[in-house]
């Protein structure tokens, strides 16, 4: 009964309140308690709840009692909602026994509507179980929001340049006009000018710079020939740079690279079993040991000449990126690469419910996680789950 | 308890879990991840080959909203691990399917001398079941399923409210702090108004 008063106490109050002797008014529980019993009955009999109203001496019960019927109907949808998630009390339990029909049809339309509800959403939840886990567990890594967002930043960039292109476009033109008569001569005549002038700037420098050369290079070579004349002793031009050590922007070919296609293999009850039609899967296999071992010999030459630190350094660095993705591996929906040589084990990619990827070598099994950062393989421990890629890759073979 | 798994909450015990999902429903996953392999497994060991695996996935799948339903009304109490509890009640389930018959109790007398306890174990004290929609074909239930799927299409926080408040039991007080309303009042308002709205698209259905 308690629920039922305070949702009285909440629906009546402010009505009350307008009232201008409404501050004189003191109420007792007692009378919460007899005006929600006789309010509860107010459908079939609402005499008693006009009673108490009068008694209160307001200005205009009028007012109220115009209201009563709304506040009604909002307190009966209150108990019935309580009544049918299952919180029953005297109130309830009066109006329930009492046939009460605006109840009885409240209450029947709440408990359809929950399991209408329940339906709906035990069709939702099963529909969505096996990728529930998926949901759970993703996340963008700090690598990926950041390249997503210096992308988005360039494209907003470049349309800002285009932006001031065109407002450079609009602002150029009246400056050309104002400067000179008609406006297509004038623009004519300003372009002309300004190249010829630079054209023959450039001769100019060319010429002299070509000049400046000749005279040294004609020195220089009067002088060595002078030189070895005198002196039998030959030398090398520092600048020219040491043969045995060649710049590390010298084009390394990183990865030996070679590819395979592979069919992904489906649980027979996927209904996926040689159908053939699912695509393929393209294998990249890099194998980057012909440049580890190059770059690690280039690496002890260059780390024993003095001043050659940076090269060293170069190098280093290349040796740990390559190092870093050795046997790992990358894989999205189209395809799979693995940081190895290709061996002759059969290779074959399997799944259990499409979410879930598996890696078949030979008769290892690993687990393959949608990734653009290289990860190592993790091998499948789960005897269970062992059982099943084989099943699999039995159904399919 | 069952065993720790190789999955990202792998190190999260059954206790924690069911805490974990009586807050966010998503949890179910880690249990889904854990448990289905072994459940299946066991189905498919007690009905030796009668049902095929879309039947055996659907009884599991039955099994976890069971597991949801018990955990979100608030009454329940782990008696064995997880990967067990849902062991029975998958078992209990293909028993009503099953009728009792020959293929089940062949597996049930056998089922003390079964090595592999932590995964294929039951306790077949446990009588847990999916409760039956009731009357699925009545037209008045059919406008309301009907209404709130079109609600749901429809986008907007309604459906997300009332599946809150009547489905996953969420307090009004849960319910504001979810959609970020000043106070209980106003979610209750909200509420209201959202059942308004699917009384009204149901009585279309039914008139249309």
């Amino acid at each position: 009964m308690k629920k039922s008063i305070e949702i009285v106490k909440t629906l009546l109050i402010p009505k009350l309140e307008k009232d201008i002797y409404f501050n004189r008014l003191t109420f007792k529980d007692a009378f919460w308690e007899s005006f929600t019993l006789s309010f509860l009955n107010y459908e079939n009999d609402a005499k008693p709840t006009y009673e108490l109203l009068y008694a209160l001496q307001l200005d205009n019960p009028e007012i109220i009692f115009d209201k009563l019927a709304t506040i009604y109907s909002k307190l009966i949808k209150e108990l019935a909602e309580d009544y049918v998630i299952g919180n029953h009390d005297k109130a309830t339990d009066f109006l329930f026994q009492n046939n009460n029909p605006t109840f009885q049809k409240e209450v029947r339309f709440l408990e359809t509507m929950q399991q209408a509800i329940k339906s709906v959403e035990r069709k939702r939840i099963k529909a969505d179980l096996p990728t529930t886990y998926e949901r759970l567990t993703f996340e963008l890594s700090e690598t990926e929001i950041a390249a997503v967002a210096k992308k988005k930043g360039r494209e907003d960039l470049k349309a800002k340049f285009k932006q001031w292109d065109e407002e450079l476009k609009v602002k150029s033109e009246p400056t050309i006009f104002y400067s000179l008569g008609t406006e297509t001569k004038s623009v004519q005549k300003t372009k002309i000018i300004s190249l010829s002038w630079i054209k023959y700037a450039v001769a100019a420098c060319v010429v002299v710079t070509a000049g400046v050369l000749y005279f040294k290079f004609s020195n220089n070579n009067v002088d060595s020939l002078m030189q070895q004349d005198e002196n039998t002793v030959v030398t090398i031009d520092e600048k020219k740079g040491n043969d045995k050590n060649p710049p590390i922007e010298k084009p390394i070919e990183t990865y030996i690279t070679s590819t395979s296609e592979v069919s992904i293999q489906y649980p027979s009850s996927l209904g996926y079993t040689n159908t053939g039609t699912a695509k393929p899967i393209t294998v990249y296999f890099k194998d980057a040991s012909f440049t580890i071992d190059r770059l690690k010999k280039e690496y002890t030459v260059s780390d024993k000449g003095a001043g050659s630190e940076p090269r060293a350094k170069a190098l280093e660095k290349q040796l740990q990126l390559l190092e870093a993705k050795s046997g790992k591996y990358e894989f999205d929906v189209k395809q799979l690469i693995i940081y190895s040589e290709k061996n002759k084990e059969p290779l074959s990619i399997l799944t259990t419910d499409e979410k879930t990827f598996y890696l078949k070598r030979g008769n290892q099994y690993s687990y393959l996680y949608f990734t653009k950062i290289p990860l190592l393989f993790q091998p499948v421990k789960e005897a269970t789950l062992i059982e099943q890629l084989e099943k699999i890759s039995f159904e399919n073979e | 308890m069952s065993k720790i798994t190789s999955t990202k909450f792998g190190h999260l015990t059954d206790p924690e879990l069911v805490q974990l999902i009586q807050e966010n429903q998503e949890y179910l996953g880690e249990v889904y991840k854990r448990c289905k392999t072994y459940s299946v497994s066991f189905m498919r060991k007690m009905t030796n080959g009668a049902k095929n695996d879309y039947e055996l996935d659907d009884v599991f799948h039955d099994s976890m909203l069971v597991l949801y339903e018990k955990i979100i009304a608030g009454d329940f109490k782990l008696t064995a691990s997880l990967q067990t509890y849902l062991n029975s009640v998958c078992r209990f389930q293909l028993l009503n399917k099953l009728g009792k018959d020959k293929l089940f109790t062949d597996y049930d007398d056998h089922s003390d001398t079964d090595d592999d306890e932590g995964s294929m174990a039951y306790k077949s004290s446990i009588t847990d079941c999916l409760d039956e929609i009731e009357d699925p074909k009545e037209s008045k239930f059919y406008a309301i399923e009907t209404a709130l799927i079109k609600m749901k299409t429809a986008g907007g926080h309604c459906y997300e409210l009332l599946t809150l408040f009547w489905y996953h039991k969420k307090s009004m007080n849960e319910l504001t702090l979810i959609f970020g309303y000043t106070n209980e009042v106003n979610t209750r308002n909200q509420k209201s108004k959202c059942q308004k709205r699917l009384e009204k698209m149901a009585f279309n259905e039914l008139n249309a």
